[in-house]
Parts: structure tokens; sequence; C-alpha cells
């Protein structure tokens, strides 16, 4: 990245940035990027199925972010408020794949208490994949509900789906989740 | 919240993971982008406030020309009338001629025809009266009749009185009928009289009675036209100086910059701007050397400037951008990068000569101003809006590729309010067209740069 650090430094404060990214100064927006693209990379590529859809993704959120700060009314962190952008982006990207149907019957295939796999000796990497090989509509929901912390009335409302759909898309997602790791588990011979 | 999502969140809680560079390259090509978007909605609108104020002066023009070729035509018609009718000293003439018995009439029917001159020159004032009202300055000349009327009343009053006490009764005589009635048939022809043909009437010489002498003048209604000095208007504003600033779009007809332009795949290109901005500022002076007439002349800085974007890899400074400008290469094998936006900017001195006809000269002015402009190249600035890059100057010279001096074509409209009497301000939307291309010939095959701009002037006058 080759803008300068006596520039960066320049423009610690973040009321400076949001400021000069509002008046269209790309040294700004060149540093509020540098500073949360690692993160909401991350964001992105859970919601995407290949890690170039998530940088289209994060392309697209950052675009919308930057068009978007002259609204920003401090109400909420930056950070939280850049996030929110990025899953919105994401989620308008997979709409058009969203084929939400209900899937019922689907027993609750969730890490069980007894059971000795550990996430932690996954490699974030390894995760990440594991959760980008699932359908669309299973990782919509599980990230939304699992990471993001949303309910299933919420997600219902978001994706413009039944709450009943929501829930059975999250379970067809710890179903999917788990079979997958005893996979990779075993392949790797991880505990 | 269970186990398992508990678990999951801890696990992208906080995780980052590094984009590629070419994802803030999209990001900058984007943006760049979208500032071009803005640009160009603001050019457009730019343009739509040149085109309406033309227009609108277009308008103003006619309508001016309009009436003033109204009023002239109008003048002219009343000279006719006046030439074709022979003045009152003239009538005499000819009619003591035409009426020898005229000269051996008594003091009586002297009086007689003076009083019944009265009535005839009454009678043109009126038909005078009736043709001002359908004039332009209707007001005034009421004002004027109003005035006329009291005091030809008053002069008849006291006239009559005078010639009555000698005049107890009298018949006219055959030859006063005629004259009378010949009077009466050409005051009917009558629309206007020369205000210099009816002050005196000539004194008939009263043997008996009285010998008080009236000089009896009746002021007949005068057009507009010939009491308002419309010289008076033109007296001021001879000599003047003003500031200018003008704004607008510059359209550098793009073929100029599509030398440099290679193909996008796999060598060094730019793309073609396809309009920029451009804003000048300056100092003119002004003489008039008509009524209708001025010039105008001055110092200007031009500044035209437009933007677009490379892929040339230069990470420092953006020379190897210019020498593939410069070295008219179309097929560059320079190496290649992310795009990054380039804002290439011409900065000229200019002294224009102008010639203006005013077609509203009042309060509120309006004039077409056409000329040319001698431009002398500054330099070329070659800068990198991201701040990535350190700027590229390229000056005029033998071996640059821009041409020293140019030379364009003017045309404007001013519209124009007089603020006070020694200050005028006006708007001036315009155009401009380079007769050539910025760059030398061998850098360049066509496209001569043009620029529609609207302009703000403050104008001292002197006298």
């Amino acid at each position: 990245m080759n803008v300068s650090n006596s520039k960066i430094k320049s423009m610690l404060g973040e009321k400076e940035l949001i400021s000069g990214c509002a008046k269209g100064e790309r040294t700004a927006q060149r540093t509020l990027y540098e500073r949360h693209c690692r993160r909401l990379m991350a964001v992105c590529s859970r919601y995407s199925k290949s890690m170039p859809e998530a940088e289209d993704i994060l392309q697209e959120g950052f675009m919308k972010i930057f068009s978007s700060l002259k609204t920003f009314r401090y109400e909420s962190k930056l950070d939280t408020w850049m996030t929110r952008i990025m899953i919105n982006t994401a989620l308008n990207h997979q709409r058009q794949k969203l084929y939400l149907l209900p899937m019922l019957d689907v027993e609750d295939a969730g890490l069980r208490e007894d059971e000795k796999i550990s996430l932690a000796d996954f490699h974030l990497s390894e995760l990440i994949a594991i959760v980008q090989e699932l359908p669309d509509g299973c990782r919509v929901v599980f990230n939304l509900f699992a990471i993001e912390g949303f309910g299933h009335k919420e997600i219902a409302e978001m994706l413009g789906i039944s709450e009943g759909t929501s829930k059975s898309q999250y379970n067809r997602a710890k179903s999917l989740l788990r079979a997958k790791l005893e996979t990779v588990k075993v392949k790797y011979g991880k505990v | 919240m269970g186990k398992f999502e508990q678990s999951w969140k801890e696990v992208f809680e906080g995780t980052e993971l590094s984009p590629t560079d070419s994802v803030w390259a999209n990001i900058n090509r984007d943006l760049t982008a979208a500032e071009g978007e803005t640009m160009k909605k603001r050019i457009v609108l730019y343009q739509r406030i040149a085109a309406a104020s033309v227009l609108f002066a277009l308008l103003i023009g006619s309508f001016g020309v309009y009436r003033w070729r109204e009023d002239n035509s109008q003048v002219a018609q009343n000279k006719i009338f006046e030439k074709s009718l022979p003045s009152l000293s003239e009538r005499d003439i000819l009619d003591e001629k035409n009426h020898p018995a005229n000269s051996t009439l008594t003091d009586k029917d002297k009086l007689s025809l003076v009083n019944k001159r009265i009535e005839s020159n009454k009678e043109i004032a009126s038909a005078k009266s009736t043709s001002i009202l359908n004039s332009n300055s209707a007001k005034l000349n009421l004002k004027n009749s109003a005035i006329t009327k009291s005091d030809r009343s008053l002069n008849e009053k006291s006239t009559r009185q005078n010639l009555n006490q000698h005049i107890a009764s009298g018949n006219e005589s055959a030859d006063n009928k005629k004259f009378n009635s010949s009077l009466r048939e050409k005051s009917a022809e009558i629309a206007f009289v020369d205000l210099g043909e009816l002050e005196l009437l000539p004194i008939p010489k009263i043997k008996e009675g009285p010998k008080m002498v009236e000089i009896i003048r009746i002021l007949p209604a005068i057009p507009g036209v010939f009491m308002v000095h419309n010289e008076k208007k033109t007296v001021h504003e001879q000599v003047w100086a003003s500031v200018t600033a003008a704004a607008g779009s510059y359209n550098p007809n793009t073929s100029s910059y599509s030398n440099y332009s290679a193909s996008q795949s796999n060598s060094g290109s730019s793309s073609s701007p396809v309009v920029g901005s451009s804003y000048s500022f300056g100092m003119l002076a002004g003489v008039r050397v008509a009524r209708r007439v001025v010039l105008q002349s001055g110092i200007q800085y031009l500044n035209q400037s437009i933007n677009s974007t490379s892929n040339i890899s230069s990470p420092n400074s953006l020379d190897q951008v210019a020498s593939l400008f410069a070295t008219k290469s179309s097929s560059s094998s320079n190496s290649t990068t992310n795009p990054y936006a380039i804002n290439s900017a011409n900065e000229f001195v200019s002294v224009p000569v102008q010639a203006g006809y005013l077609f509203i000269d009042r309060k509120m002015g309006l004039q077409l101003n056409t000329g040319v402009s001698t431009e002398f190249f500054l330099r070329n600035t070659l800068s990198d809006p991201s701040g990535q890059r350190q700027s590229y100057s390229q000056t005029a010279g033998q071996d640059s590729p821009y041409r020293s001096v140019n030379f364009s074509g003017l045309l404007s409209s001013e519209v124009s309010y007089k603020v006070s009497n020694r200050y005028r301000i006006s708007v001036v939307p315009g155009f401009h067209y380079s007769f050539n291309p910025v760059l030398k010939s061998p850098y360049n095959s066509s496209g001569n740069p043009f620029v529609w701009d609207v302009g703000f002037r403050f104008r001292y006058i002197f006298k």
C-alpha cells in the first residue's frame, strides 16, 4: 500500500477521516479502506462462495460506504455501521441466488456437549472454506443467526421468508457444518 | 445462544483477511468514474445555463431590435408628414397669391382671419394630440397636451376678448370662406405641426380701437421622441475597466488525447477524457467607439483541465506517462499497473480583443461580443489526485509537444445591469473555440478544443 505513513498519521482522527471521505479526498478514502478492509474482508468471505466473490462484495460495499459517509450521524460506532453496510451489500449480492425453501424434519445437528471436535483445532481458512461450501440460503442464515446474533424473526424479515424457513435453513446449515468438520477432521487427522 | 453458535462466533470474532491490491485499484477507478459523473452533471448544468442565457439574450436582442426599428419607422413617417405639409408662411404666400383679394381685406376681415386661424390651429393641435396618444410617450404627451390646452385656452380667451371689442358683427367674405375651407381641408390631413411654424401668427394692423398686440403661441403636444433627448443615455460609459471571472466546460475534442492511449490489454494506456472543466479570471478595459459599438481588451489567466485514468506504471512520478504522451507511442511496451486517475491541466495567459454591439444600452444592457484571443501557453501539469505520484509539468518551448501560442475565436453575450453611476455588473455566457490544437502537429492529428462558460464581470466606469 503506497499511502505514506506521514499521511496516515496525519489523519488519525476518525472524524477527520469521515470528513475527508465525505469531501471526496482520495487520501482519506484510502486510509479508511486500509484501516477496515481486512476485518470487512473476513465478513464478506463468510457470506460469499469464493474469495473473488468476497472481493466483489468488499468493493461494492466500500463504494456504498464512501457515498453514504455524508449521512453518517455518529449514532453508532463507525465499525458497526460499516459492517452493517457490508452485510447488507452481501445480502443484496446473494439475493438473486437465494431460494430459501423450508426444509422440514431436519434434526438439530449442532455440536453436542460431549462432542470432541473443537473449532480451535481448525485453521481459520479451513473454517471459512467450510462455511463457503454451504448452500447460499444456509450460509446466509447461519451467518446472520450464529455470528451476527440476529433472531429468526429478524432474519425472516430481512430476507422476506418465514420464521420457520429461517429455522430449518439454520438447522440444515448446522447439520452440514458438522458433517464437513468430521470430514476435515478425518482427512487431516485432527482430534 | 448455544455452545455451537458461541464457538463459531468466537472463531470469527476479530478475524481479518487481506484482500488483494486489485480491490483498492477497482475502488479507486470507480471513485474516479463517480467523480467524473458528478463533474459531467455540473458541466451539463453549466451548458444548460449558458444555452439558456444565450437564448434569453437573443430574445431580448430581437425584441430590442424590433422596438428600435419600430421607433425609427415612426420617426421617418413623421418626417414624411412634415415634408408634405407646407409651412404656414408658405401657405400665407400661396393664399395671398391665389386670393389677391386677401391683400385688400379690411381690418375686420383680417381679425376674422386671425380668429379662423386660431380655430384651424386648434384643430391641428387636436389632431396631433390624438396621434400622440397612440405613440409610446403617452403619459408625457398627455401632460403636454394638457398644458397646451390650458395655454391655448388662455391665449384664445384673451385674443377673443380683444378682438371682440373691435368686431361687433360681420359676415365672412367669399374669399374668407374659401380660405377657411382650404385650411380645414389641410388641417384634416395634418398629423403633426412644426412648433417653430406656430410661434408667431401675423399681427394684423388695426387702425381703430386698442392697439394691444397678442403674440399667440400655441403649443401642440410633442411626441416623446422629440422631447426626450436620447443622446443623454449614451453620454456616459465611454471608458471603463472590469474584472472578470468565468467557469465552464472544456472539451478537448478527445482525439488529441487518444494518441497517448494504447490498447487496454497489455501495454501502457490512458483512457480518453470526454470533457473537462475550465476557469479563467483577469482584467479587461473597454472603450465606446460608436454609439452602439464598443471595443474590449485585457489580460486573462486560463486553466483548462481534464480527468482520465491510466495504467502506465509510474510509481513515483508521472513523467513516464508524459514521455509516452510526448513520443506519440500507441503501442508502448511500458509496464502496466492498476488503473489510477490522472488530472491534466493546461494553463495559459490570454489576451482577448473583442468588439461588442449594444442592443440595449440603458440601465439594463445587452451586448453581443465577438473577437479573437491570443493565448500564450504557460504549462501542462499531470497530477495524480490520490497524491501517490509526483506531479509532472511541461512548459512551452522547442522541445515541448505544446504550442507556445494559440489563437481562439470568442463569442459571447453580455447581459448587464448598471448598479450605480460608476458600476455595472454583467453575466457573460460565452463560447471559446481554439483555431488550432493545443499540441504541435507531430503529436496531434486533429481536435480543436472549445469551451462553453458563464462569466461574471464587474465594471468600473471612468467616464
